[in-house]
């Protein structure tokens, strides 16, 4: 059993106040999560099972990064996990930690679309690193995102000024 | 409770204090409730032990070791594991024995709380 527990006070610095899922039908394992991942400068969202995790998802601002236990009531990590890759527009970064260990095992969880895949009893200097890298991913694709955005705005404006441009070629040569 | 800081032996307190901090009273509520949950949890598993459900069972157990292993509660641990081990070969006496086993570790850190606290 791994119990390599040290954890290093560290506020990450590229965004403010990541809102990170946890979602654990354990209500003991759900709140050593909570009060580690607070301390690291998150803002933390609980789900008791996967149908809530879900809900959660559906509102206004959702979490980006999610850490999600496999075994749950109502909807699984994993079919939680495949629905949030199939039916949601947005990539929210995926941890999955769990008990069940062994390849396949690891491989059905990436592959329903994790991004990562940690075992339980939880090492928190691993799931720090691994939160962190997350948390790195995401600043990139909300920069992706943001840049995407303001080309399709540019691409706007220029076809805008095209067609006046049009316009007046069209006018002068009236003329 | 006394300005001591207190010493639970079932569990290892560097661990809590490294998750929670060094506010006592944090730490006193957070193993309330995990010896609460704990022992919600138990009771599941002794019903699907009793009813020789493996699944459900080995699913409890899993649910039980999450928090006992990451707090450092490693005699329940181990215990959880014999217990897994035993319904995989289904035998389901020595898993009844050992779950009784589990119990009593239980009830004693509640013990060690209640006093240490």
């Amino acid at each position: 059993m791994e119990l390599n527990q040290s954890i290093e006070k560290k506020t990450p610095q590229s965004l403010d106040t990541l809102k990170v899922l946890i979602a654990d039908d354990n209500e003991a394992m759900r709140e050593l999560l909570r009060a580690t991942v607070t301390q690291w400068g998150y803002h933390v969202v609980e789900a008791a099972d996967g149908e809530q995790a879900w809900k959660i998802l559906q509102q206004p601002n959702p979490p980006q990064l999610l850490i999600l236990d496999w075994v749950m009531p109502k909807l699984d990590g994993i079919a939680l996990c495949q629905r949030i890759r199939n039916e949601l527009d947005s990539y929210p970064y995926i941890i999955f930690l769990t008990q069940r260990s062994g390849m396949t095992n690891i491989m059905q969880g990436l592959e329903a679309g994790a991004d990562e895949f940690l075992l339980k009893p939880v090492n928190f200097t691993e799931l720090r690193s691994r939160v962190f890298a997350g948390e790195r991913i995401i600043s990139y694709l909300n920069i992706i995102k943001e840049q995407k955005q303001e080309l399709t705005a540019s691409a706007e404006r220029i076809k805008k000024l095209e067609a006046l441009l049009a316009d007046l070629r069209s006018n002068k040569g009236d003329k | 409770m006394t300005n001591k800081k207190p010493s639970i032996s079932l569990i290892d307190m560097e661990i809590m204090t490294n998750i929670f901090g060094s506010n006592q009273v944090v730490i006193r509520e957070y193993l309330k409730n995990f010896i609460k949950v704990t022992f919600e949890l138990l009771e599941k598993t002794e019903d699907a032990i009793h009813k020789k459900n493996r699944q459900l069972a080995l699913d409890y157990l899993h649910k039980l070791k999450s928090p006992v292993g990451t707090i450092g509660f490693k005699k329940m641990y181990q215990l959880c594991e014999k217990t897994e081990e035993k319904i995989n070969q289904e035998d389901w006496s020595t898993a009844t024995a050992i779950y009784n086993d589990i119990e009593k570790i239980l009830r004693k850190l509640q013990i060690e709380v209640e006093k240490e606290f």
